[in-house]
């Protein structure tokens, strides 16, 4: 291929450009691409990082790290790696050596009568050193303390901004498939006479393009372990896989993709062995073909 | 949890075991660390990011979704992401290209400890086939990935054609992908 290319990208290049279009926003993984197409590219990035040669972090980092989650539960953030290495040599050791100096000092000092003063002076200094001590070791644990407040804090608003991003981006593209003009309809329903799950339903909605498409699927419960749902787009060169999942009790699953197989006819959702499989092999859950236009 | 693959330990990551976190970061903070320094050229700002890529871990373990990519591949782009964050937000990007060419973060590697995902073999094929790359291609495409650039800055910075900076990285995507078939067949 000439590198002078030109023009509108044809199909095979249609899914790295997402990709690297998604690269350039910085790639978030909860907005990456999500197409079957882009998948192999989203992971050839990962493998590009699995390139460099491995550098062990800091030992501490990872005692931090779990303290931190297992005293917060809820995900108390550690002290940053710089406060950490600030931390390790506080000033209190600092404060213990004067002590021991002047211990030592006064110890090795040659031995003469004591003047009032020199009786007291040695358990006042004693006295002050373990004074410091204690206080250095409040100072030090008051802004550890704050400084964990301050970086939890600061994680969750940031964890909060970056959930709210994502949340509004996939409403605003749900909304703008769902009432864009000649928007398709597919309802899912069980199959056989003895359905998987018989209170299971799905939606599909699929834009005019017939590319991007939005599922919607509720009743569905939990696979067994070992297992997952897997979407098949039913065209006439066969199945073709459009991902696996997972659902929660009670809760509905969506899924929003720019991805179709052209001349797709039906859709299903087969349950298969955990990661997929290449050709529909588990018992169908799923299954639609009517296709109505509601706008 | 040793025993557990890497969902296995994301999905007990959800139910709140911290043992599973400890088991994804021995297998992963190394590579991870790696990366961040590689974006960052800062060791300390590297070890930063290590702990909030692992904390965004414990906190949203439940919005990885497998559809979109393998574990390892979601922590990469974790880190990658905040690496770049923090890089964009302290402006480093606006240093030279030469500048950026002639970084050599300072490494302090011990090969031997913590226990690696990637084994030699497949960094050493990673490295071959980047090094199959025509040198424009492999640049391009090291310059978005670690650096953190954008197809623009990147041909603002070489002066090449923007046109010019797509074709050459989406080149390298597609050698490398049809090169790399099966270690990524692995990953899905």
């Amino acid at each position: 291929m000439s590198e002078s290319r030109g023009g509108s990208a044809n199909g095979d290049e249609r899914p790295i450009e997402r990709v690297l279009e998604w690269l350039d926003a910085g790639g978030p993984p909860e907005t990456g691409p999500e197409g079957p197409g882009e998948r192999p590219y989203v992971e050839l990035l990962g493998l590009l990082a699995e390139r460099l040669e491995p550098v062990e972090p800091w030992p501490e980092i990872r005692q931090r790290l779990l303290d931190a989650v297992t005293a917060g539960g809820a995900g108390e953030p550690p002290a940053s790696a710089a406060t950490a290495r600030e931390a390790a040599p506080p000033a209190v050791p600092e404060v213990a050596d004067l002590a021991a100096r002047s211990a030592a000092s006064a110890a090795a000092a040659p031995a003469r009568p004591r003047s009032a003063a020199g009786r007291w002076a040695l358990p006042l200094a004693a006295g002050l050193a373990a004074a410091l001590l204690g206080l250095s070791a409040w100072l030090y644990g008051e802004v550890r303390s704050q400084r964990l407040q301050i970086a939890e804090l600061a994680g969750r608003l940031a964890a909060v901004e970056e959930e709210s991003r994502f949340a509004v981006a996939a409403m605003d593209r749900k909304m703008r498939l769902l009432t864009s003009p000649g928007v398709e309809v597919c309802n899912l329903t069980p199959v056989g006479e003895e359905p998987v799950h018989p209170s299971s339903r799905g939606t599909l909605y699929v834009a005019a393009d017939h590319r991007e498409w939005y599922l919607k699927i509720d009743g569905l419960e939990p696979c067994p372990e070992g297992r997952h749902y897997q979407l098949w787009f039913v065209t006439g060169d066969g199945p073709v896989s459009g991902g696996v999942f997972e659902v929660r009790a009670g809760v509905r699953f969506e899924m929003l993709s720019r991805e179709m197989p052209e001349a797709t006819r039906a859709v299903r959702v087969t349950l298969e062995p955990a990661g997929g499989s290449p050709v529909p092999s588990g018992p169908e859950v799923l299954y639609g073909d009517e296709v109505m236009r509601i706008l | 949890m040793k025993s557990l693959d890497d969902r296995g330990l994301v999905r007990k990551i959800v139910e709140r075991h911290p043992e599973a976190l400890a088991e994804l970061y021995d297998r992963y903070a190394s590579m991870l660390t790696a990366l961040a320094q590689r974006v960052l050229a800062d060791a300390a700002d590297a070890e930063e990011v290590l702990q909030e890529t692992f904390l965004q871990v414990w906190n949203r373990a439940a919005s990885y979704d497998p559809r979109r990519s393998s574990v390892s591949t979601w922590l990469v782009l974790i880190t990658r992401s905040r690496a770049i964050d923090r890089l964009r937000s302290r402006r480093v990007k606006q240093r030279t290209l030469s500048a950026a060419q002639r970084e050599n973060p300072v490494r302090h590697t011990s090969p031997a400890g913590g226990r690696h995902v990637l084994n030699q073999e497949r960094r050493r094929r990673l490295d071959e086939e980047m090094g199959r790359l025509p040198e424009e291609q492999r640049q391009v495409l090291e310059l978005a990935f670690y650096n953190g650039m954008t197809q623009s800055e990147i041909a603002g910075e070489t002066g090449i054609p923007l046109g010019t900076v797509k074709t050459r990285t989406l080149l390298a995507m597609r050698k490398l992908r049809q090169a790399l078939q099966a270690e990524i067949g692995e990953l899905l």
